[in-house]
């Protein structure tokens, strides 16, 4: 089982349309796959018109995989299992702060997942904390979307720093352009710097797009209602060269 | 869930539906509760294979073709459920006969695994028009679906209405809500699907496949009676492989029905006077009639099946010389197949055939033969325990510089222990025979690969001598090589047995053994 997250420091950078888009792909390159939303805004569900999950209390690792189970949702698109997300989820980092290991409960809580699903997308909220940590050491494959302006150097900067002080593998993070826009020349420059000084960035950009916009509207994944375009296909040749490795 | 090209883990099943129910009056009534949608129509046609033993059936699995793909899919009742693996299939290509031919694909390794050396036959095919219709909740969200789905079986032109209810992981209230309204409209799990309501309307549903059927022997039946039942129950076995000979679907066919004419001859010549003098010698007769005109087919499949291997053994630079002996078994096989057909399709065959039948069904009115009354059980224990301690005694007298020959003899002894050991394997106690025959069969083992190195031994230096005749000088030189090579080869190989065999036999002929088959023999059950 290959676990993908897709996270940033920030919101609004693209995170919930890449794990959507990116769920669909694998599943449409044969992967059983489970799009697990762990942001409380519950964005992602969304776009697939799953409910949010039921309440329910937080409990160890072991138990409460067990009880996330059940409210595994089947998409439109059998393949492509959905974990709703829940307003409780704000309190995740209290209640792994108070676990034993509570850098690891998250690893222990998908493991049971690895004989029903060939992937796991995780949608992130955006913050640093205890949560963070957990998906950081679980995560094969940490997507970082990031758009062309100044300031998201400084969070990508942050998140090598934090990575350095917690002695985590810095090799999983692979940021790429999220919502870039060609006709615009300071982002064009601006990639090219950051290409240079990020050698690790995928070569995939994601451009911005109405079509991917409309994701909130239509209430699908963009692929599937906008299959043909280059912007979508984008998100396609993202999950081919993540999987290329 | 049918469709080839999706991994849905979801367990679909199927359910028939009243006479009077169309779809619009199922529509109407699941609207009392959801919004539907139709998706657009498809059609396609599914064509059902297995092998002849229905191999993939009794696995619980269903090999189907649906135009463009081919899927293994697990079977709930007798429909498809989930698609296992699937792999592209053109509309345009042949009948799917020897999964050997598919292209590489790890389906194509699954079938081959699975089926071993048998091929595939085309149980029935249908066309199939589905429509699909989702459950939608307030979110127009896909709550349950439903395919509505007609089919028209190929042959015989029947038509088949069906339900396929897919319910979605997490809206099992959806599923029970929507279970109910349909239901009511008195939709019933299917119990016999239109592919087994097909497939017994012509006559051939699944069954069980077996060279050792059982025959409802009792002990006490007169030696006779008994003997008459295993060989009606052989020969129908034996013609039930006639199809699969002449249509050349795999080499199993032709192994099969030379195993049961086989059997058949060895059976009356091992309990003897069950038939006057004269009856014996021309069944017997009848029966070497049927089987030798196949004897070369068999030789050169068997050639054929372990080319490979064969191969395998020469260093790379000495393969091609033996290349050109397969491409000549080939062609004669070509050749001995035509003949064989025109064989099992000549008067002389159809004669020969009727008259063994009407023998076996009219036996008892024949004059009394010596153990034509005997009690089965005494008359053939007895015998059989008999062929043991030879086969004991000739062990004994085994060493390291006993002739080849008299290993083959051997070989004989245990195949005529093995086959009436397996013939009334029913009136023996079952808790005793099986590891008796497993020791013989590990015996066999030696004595079978001993004896085939010494066969293949053997047609090598004739097909050099032939092909020497024919004097092909260009590629006599390559070919000795290689065939020179493969001789000290399987000289080696058969050698090798020797010790193999002896070791066996030292076990097969210990006293532990022979209190066992002694048991074994005085408590029939
Ligand atoms: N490539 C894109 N082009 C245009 N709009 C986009 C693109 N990606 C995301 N958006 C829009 O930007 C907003 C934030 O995106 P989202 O994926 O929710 O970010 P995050 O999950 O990081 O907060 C959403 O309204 C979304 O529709
Ligand atoms: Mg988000």
């Amino acid at each position: 089982m290959t676990i993908f997250a897709s996270y940033s420091i920030k919101g609004g950078v693209g995170k919930t349309a890449l794990a959507v888009n990116l769920a669909y792909a694998l599943r449409e390159d044969g992967h059983r796959t489970l799009l697990i939303d762990l942001d409380p805004q519950c964005a992602a569900a969304y776009y697939f018109r799953i409910k949010p999950a039921a309440k329910f209390k937080f409990k160890e690792g072991p138990k409460l995989a067990g009880r996330l189970r059940r409210n595994i949702r089947e998409s439109d698109y059998p393949g492509l299992d959905v974990l709703p997300s829940n307003m409780a989820y704000r309190n995740f980092d209290i209640m792994l702060d108070r676990l034993k290991k509570s850098r690891k409960q998250l690893r222990s809580i998908l493991a049971p997942l690895a004989e029903e699903y060939d992937s796991v997308v995780l949608d992130c909220p955006p913050n640093l904390t205890l949560l963070s940590e957990n998906i950081f050491r679980v995560a094969d494959h940490l997507l970082v979307p990031v758009i062309p302006t100044p300031l998201s150097e400084r969070t990508l900067e942050q998140l090598y720093q934090f990575f350095k002080e917690k002695k985590l593998p810095p090799n999983r993070i692979r940021p790429f352009f999220s919502m870039a826009q060609k006709s615009n020349r300071l982002h064009r420059e601006f990639m090219a710097q950051l290409r240079l000084d990020y050698p690790v960035f995928l070569d995939t950009v994601i451009p911005h797009s109405v079509h991917i916009e409309r994701m909130g509207q239509r209430r699908r994944p963009a692929l599937d209602y906008a299959p043909g375009l280059a912007a979508t296909q984008a998100y396609r040749k993202l999950c081919l060269e993540i999987l290329k490795g | 869930m049918t469709t080839l090209t999706t991994n849905d883990s979801n367990a679909g099943s199927i359910y028939s539906l009243p006479a009077d129910l169309d779809l619009l009056k199922l529509e109407e009534r699941l609207q009392e509760r959801f919004e539907l949608r139709r998706r657009s129509p498809a059609r396609r046609s599914l064509d059902f294979y297995d092998s002849f033993e229905w191999t993939l059936w009794h696995r619980g699995e269903l090999l189907c073709r649906d135009g463009s793909q081919l899927g293994l899919f697990t079977r709930s009742g007798g429909w498809l459920q989930d698609v296992r693996s699937s792999m592209p299939y053109p509309r345009k290509a042949a009948d799917l006969r020897d999964p050997n031919d598919l292209p590489s694909h790890p389906l194509a390794d699954t079938l081959q695994k699975r089926l071993g050396l048998r091929g595939l036959l085309k149980l029935c095919s249908f066309q199939e028009s589905r429509q699909e219709i989702e459950l939608l909740d307030d979110s127009r969200k896909v709550v349950f679906r439903l395919d509505w789905i007609d089919l028209r079986s190929s042959e015989g032109k029947r038509n088949y209405t069906l339900c396929d209810l897919r319910p979605l992981r997490g809206y099992e209230q959806s599923a029970e809500t929507a279970l109910q309204l349909l239901l009511e409209s008195g939709l019933a799990p299917i119990d016999h699907s239109p592919l087994e309501q097909e497939l017994e309307t012509r006559g051939t549903p699944p069954r069980v496949y077996s060279l050792k059927p059982s025959f409802d022997l009792q002990p006490d039946l007169p030696a006779r009676e008994a003997v008459c039942l295993i060989l009606q129950r052989m020969l129908e076995l034996a013609r039930e492989n006639e199809v699969g000979v002449l249509e050349d679907i795999d080499t199993e066919f032709l192994h099969d029905y030379r195993v049961c004419l086989r059997k058949m001859r060895s059976i009356i010549s091992l309990v003897k006077g069950v038939f006057p003098e004269a009856q014996t010698e021309k069944v017997k007769r009848t029966l070497a009639a049927l089987a030798s005109r196949t004897n070369r087919l068999r030789d050169l499949d068997v050639y054929l099946l372990e080319q490979e291997k064969l191969l395998e053994t020469l260093p790379e630079s000495l393969r091609p010389g033996l290349a050109h002996m397969f491409d000549d078994f080939r062609r004669e096989r070509e050749k001995e197949l035509r003949a064989v057909r025109r064989h099992l399709q000549s008067a002389s065959t159809a004669k020969h055939l009727a008259w063994l039948e009407h023998f076996l069904s009219s036996a008892s009115t024949l004059t009394e033969s010596a153990n034509s009354k005997a009690p089965i059980a005494a008359l053939v224990f007895a015998r059989t325990h008999k062929r043991y301690k030879r086969i004991r005694r000739i062990a004994a007298d085994m060493h390291a510089d006993t002739p080849d020959e008299e290993i083959h003899e051997l070989r004989i002894h245990c195949k005529k222990l093995r086959y009436m050991l397996e013939f009334f394997a029913e009136l023996l106690p079952s808790e005793q025979l099986p590891p008796r025959l497993k020791a013989l069969k590990k015996l066999q083992g030696g004595l079978g690969t001993f004896n085939d190195s010494s066969v293949q031994q053997i047609s090598l230096l004739e097909y050099v001598e032939k092909s020497h005749k024919r004097e092909r000088a260009d590629q006599d030189l390559p070919l000795s090589l290689s065939i020179g090579a493969l001789l000290g080869i399987l000289y080696q190989r058969q050698q090798a047995q020797r010790d193999r065999i002896f070791a066996d036999l030292a076990e097969f002929g210990s006293e532990e053994s022979a209190a066992a088959f002694k048991t074994l023999f005085q408590n029939p059950s």
